[in-house]
């Protein structure tokens, strides 16, 4: 599988990955490997269902939120290719020091967590869309009125131009003191 | 002087310090006898219990278990790595004859398995006052509590050979050791996770006798180190994870005073252990069986720093590959740095049988020399290291609402890339712990289970309650207002500013009452009866005003009077304090009561005569009232009385006050229905204007003993 998968894979195609993203050709290819394994109909492209169909991620309570920031980039797409797979991925990757990325960037993972909130695109978290985000975390044990006052909460902590809404600027804020560089990063294996 | 002292030492050097002097004097005055505290055995089973449960109970457990294969490596290879390097080249500078007696091969491993040992005490004594950051820490300090199960493996492994002699060890006895090191180890944590789990069981039934809940999280986390100790197993892994594994559970279980109540008698014990530890060392230091030899302390202190030092560099170059966070230069020389030997290095030396091993005395004067060394100048130089070196350096802060949930969003999200990845790492395997935790542990260990995410509920009380608080310390006066009902003030201005019944609300009045007009028009009905009776704000005020005081003011009267109930050996009366504040409260209170009652009271009759027949329904308990009043000269039982609208006085004196305000609204509004076109407008004015002003006053007086007492 991995050696048939890297054949598919062009050279000067992994050359381009590489420079767009950062990751090194090893890894490239571990994950193009992973890729088409998890590309059912061998079409070179993956759908939301190719997504879901790994188990954990289908009973990860985001799961729809993560598979869904994969088809960011285009309006009407449906399908994700390889390179936008990678460059999805390629938020993840552990900063180093003395590389500059602008995609694995302290700021672009904020984003992309700031993405997983934002349900309808307008670069606010209203009320409502954090307490949808909630209600998947927590799951349906707990009451609604505890849980919109927990949002409630959240928004009034954050908020600070007063819109009841959290801005990307304000959401940054919020999170200035944890380790977001740490936490939204893995180690992608070689 | 004092700071200054206490800038430049770590509290250990100090209580060394105090320790010899007490073992000087002893010494001096009492030459006969012989003084030794600090033995093997109330060292273990006394006083190391206390600390490792400390550290075990409060071990921040998702850092703990995000840096374990570190740890893991650190403590085990690390350790083995040490005492056979340091072990080996005492033997091999023995071979020259420098120390000048005789130093066998078993003798000298079984030293440098004893001595290569980080100790948690000292660990802890040094690195809770340089507050590094939390990975250096967690790394240093977890490596120091797991490595426990090494050293005793190895002594012990040790001490047996050097028992048989060299000649007559076979490889199955090497083989066992190897093994011997598994169940120890994994005995140890086994017996510790399954009396963490018992406990974390026990407390979901301790919800009717929480003064014992306490006892239990002591009580049984020891006896999960005897346990394991019964078996030869490590007492200490036993107990760390037995203090890790029922925390989580425990926390949801018991009240929050018995939290506060853990808490402190746990770092109260631990700290007392620390330093009675420190202190005995010191004055153990003071004997007669020492058997200095220079080189070999020299060259014991040399070996175990500078394998220190190469170890760390090993380790975390092989650690570094599998790391997310790289540990840095710096880093690595605090880890080395922080190699600090300890009490427990000297309580295994003094277990040594001098019989066999001819050399302990000379081994525990080296390990003192050692422990000393490290406590001493490790110990003082390190602060100023750390500076020197811009460590960073930990911050200790409470999460927030945003830190919480959004930690737990990128944990999931990142859960959810490893998943697509492909990769199974940390974040996958919490995950799918977590699952498995709220699937099938919690839901039988915990009281009330509720949703998935207990930290963000937990943090979101915490926060709560603070919030709660600030309130309440900051505005002490308008305390009505945290009910989420409008303040008493607010209320009490619309009583006044209203000037007919009906009337609309003013332009200015529509900020403090927006809500009623609000109800106003909720509540409007089409029915013509209803229309006639048309709720003006002022009935809803009043409604509002009997609930605030139903909510607000009652029950906590009420529950001073279940102080004659309840009395048992398992419950504690919280209500002490309170009792005692709400009696002056009261005291107050029922003057004023009687005060105005007497107002109220001639007032009353005057408009009695003038226009009583047309209150049908107030007229009959103003008679009821005169027949109190025989019976009772007392003004104020009288004012109490006549509110009742059922004239049960059995309830205790000093409640009635409160009561009295509840149920008198709610009788007022019985009255309010039929006599609120009926011409005693006066009546109800001064009614409402007294009843308001007995009200306010308590309302305004309730955060006054507080100031008194």
């Amino acid at each position: 599988m991995g050696n048939r998968s890297s054949l598919l894979l062009r050279e000067e195609e992994i050359a381009q990955i590489q420079q767009e993203t950062g990751f090194t050709p090893n890894q490239i290819e571990r994950l193009y490997s992973r890729f088409t394994s998890l590309d059912r109909g061998d079409c070179g492209t993956l759908s939301r269902d190719d997504f879901l169909r790994i188990p954990e991620l289908a009973i990860n309570p985001l799961g729809e939120r993560i598979v869904n920031s994969f088809f960011q980039g285009d309006e009407f797409a449906d399908r994700v290719n390889f390179r936008q797979f990678m460059h999805v991925l390629a938020h993840f990757r552990p900063i180093k020091r003395n590389k500059e990325n602008k995609l694995n960037s302290r700021e672009e993972k904020l984003r992309f967590a700031f993405k997983m909130y934002d349900l309808d695109n307008d670069d606010m978290i209203s009320k409502d869309e954090l307490l949808a985000i909630l209600h998947m975390m927590v799951g349906t044990n707990i009451s609604e009125e505890q849980l919109i006052s927990i949002a409630e909460r959240t928004i009034l902590e954050a908020d600070e131009d007063g819109d009841q809404m959290i801005s990307f600027e304000e959401f940054c804020k919020a999170l200035q003191r944890t380790d977001v560089e740490q936490k939204m990063s893995i180690r992608f294996l070689n | 002087m004092a700071p200054k002292l206490s800038e430049i030492f770590p509290e250990s050097c100090l209580l060394i310090f105090v320790g010899l002097l007490i073992g000087v004097i002893l010494v001096h005055v009492t030459d006969s006898v012989h003084v030794s505290p600090l033995t093997p055995d109330t060292f273990f089973f006394y006083m190391l219990p206390p600390i490792i449960l400390d550290a075990g109970y409060f071990m921040p457990n998702r850092l703990f278990f995000d840096h374990l294969g570190t740890i893991l490596l650190f403590a085990v290879i690390g350790t083995i790595f040490n005492a056979l390097t340091i072990g080996a080249s005492l033997w091999a500078v023995g071979l020259t004859g420098l120390f000048a007696c005789d130093t066998p091969l078993l003798d000298m491993f079984l030293f440098g398995s004893l001595i290569s040992a980080v100790d948690p005490v000292a660990v802890l004594a040094v690195f809770e006052e340089i507050q590094v950051n939390e990975i250096l820490y967690i790394v240093v300090f977890g490596e120091s509590l797991l490595n426990d199960a090494v050293t005793v493996v190895l002594y012990h492994l040790f001490e047996s050979y050097s028992e048989m002699g060299l000649n007559n060890i076979l490889y199955v006895d090497v083989l066992s050791g190897f093994l011997n090191f598994w169940v120890v180890a994994l005995g140890g944590t086994v017996i510790g996770v399954i009396w963490g789990v018992a406990t974390a069981l026990v407390t979901r039934f301790t919800n009717e006798v929480r003064v014992i809940e306490p006892i239990f999280i002591f009580v049984m986390s020891y006896l999960a180190y005897l346990n394991a100790e019964v078996f030869h197993m490590s007492g200490i892994l036993a107990i760390t994870f037995c203090g890790i594994t029922m925390k989580n559970y425990v926390e949801a279980n018991i009240s929050n005073k018995s939290h506060t109540t853990i808490k402190y008698a746990m770092k109260m014990l631990s700290s007392s252990s620390e330093t009675i530890i420190f202190m005995f060392l010191g004055v153990a230091t003071v004997n007669k069986n020492h058997d200095w030899n220079t080189w070999f302390v020299v060259l014991t202190i040399l070996f175990c720093s500078v394998y220190r030092v190469i170890g760390v560099i090993i380790f975390t170059a092989v650690a570094n590959r599998f790391r997310l966070h790289q540990l840095s230069t710096v880093e690595k020389f605090v880890m080395s740095y922080g190699g600090l030997r300890g009490a427990v290095a000297f309580a295994l030396v003094l277990l040594i049988d001098p019989k066999t091993v001819k050399l302990q005395p000379m081994f525990m004067t080296t390990t003192i020399a050692v422990v000393y060394f490290t406590v001493f100048f490790q110990g003082i130089t390190i602060k100023p290291l750390v500076k020197i070196l811009n460590v960073k350096t930990a911050e200790k802060r409470k999460p927030t609402m945003n830190e919480r949930i959004h930690e737990r969003l990128m944990d999931h999200c990142m859960a959810g890339i490893e998943d697509i990845v492909g990769q199974h790492g940390n974040y996958h395997i919490r995950d799918r712990f977590k699952r498995f935790d709220n699937r099938f542990i919690r839901p039988y260990l915990l009281r009330n289970h509720q949703g998935a995410e207990p930290k963000i509920l937990e943090t979101y009380s915490k926060l709560a309650m603070r919030d709660a608080m600030e309130y309440m310390r900051r505005n002490a006066s308008t305390i009505g207002n945290i009910s989420g009902t409008e303040s008493m003030s607010a209320i009490f201005r619309n009583y006044t500013t209203v000037g007919n019944l009906n009337g609309r609300c003013d332009p200015d009045q529509t900020v403090t009452g927006s809500s009623f007009s609000q109800l106003d028009s909720s509540t409007w009905n089409i029915d013509m009866q209803e229309l006639e009776y048309n709720p003006s704000r002022k009935d809803l005020t009043d409604a509002k005003i009997h609930h605030l005081l139903a909510e607000e003011l009652v029950k906590p009267y009420r529950r001073v009077s279940h102080r004659k109930l309840s009395y048992s050996r398992h419950a504690v009366k919280d209500r002490d304090l309170s009792t005692q504040v709400n009696y002056k409260m009261h005291y107050n209170m029922r003057r004023l009561v009687a005060d105005k009652g007497r107002h109220h009271h001639k007032r009353h009759s005057k408009k009695l005569n003038r226009d009583g027949k047309q209150n049908h329904v107030s007229f009959p308990e103003f008679q009821q009232n005169g027949s109190a009043k025989q019976f009772c000269h007392d003004y104020i039982s009288e004012v109490l009385n006549e509110d009742e609208t059922e004239p049960k006085s059995g309830r205790e004196d000093w409640d009635s006050p409160i009561t009295f305000t509840a149920k008198s609204s709610r009788k007022y509004q019985i009255e309010w229905g039929c006599c609120v076109y009926g011409s005693s407008k006066l009546y109800i004015y001064i009614y409402i204007y007294i009843r308001l002003y007995t009200v306010l006053y308590i309302i305004s007086h309730r955060s006054f003993p507080y100031c008194l007492f």
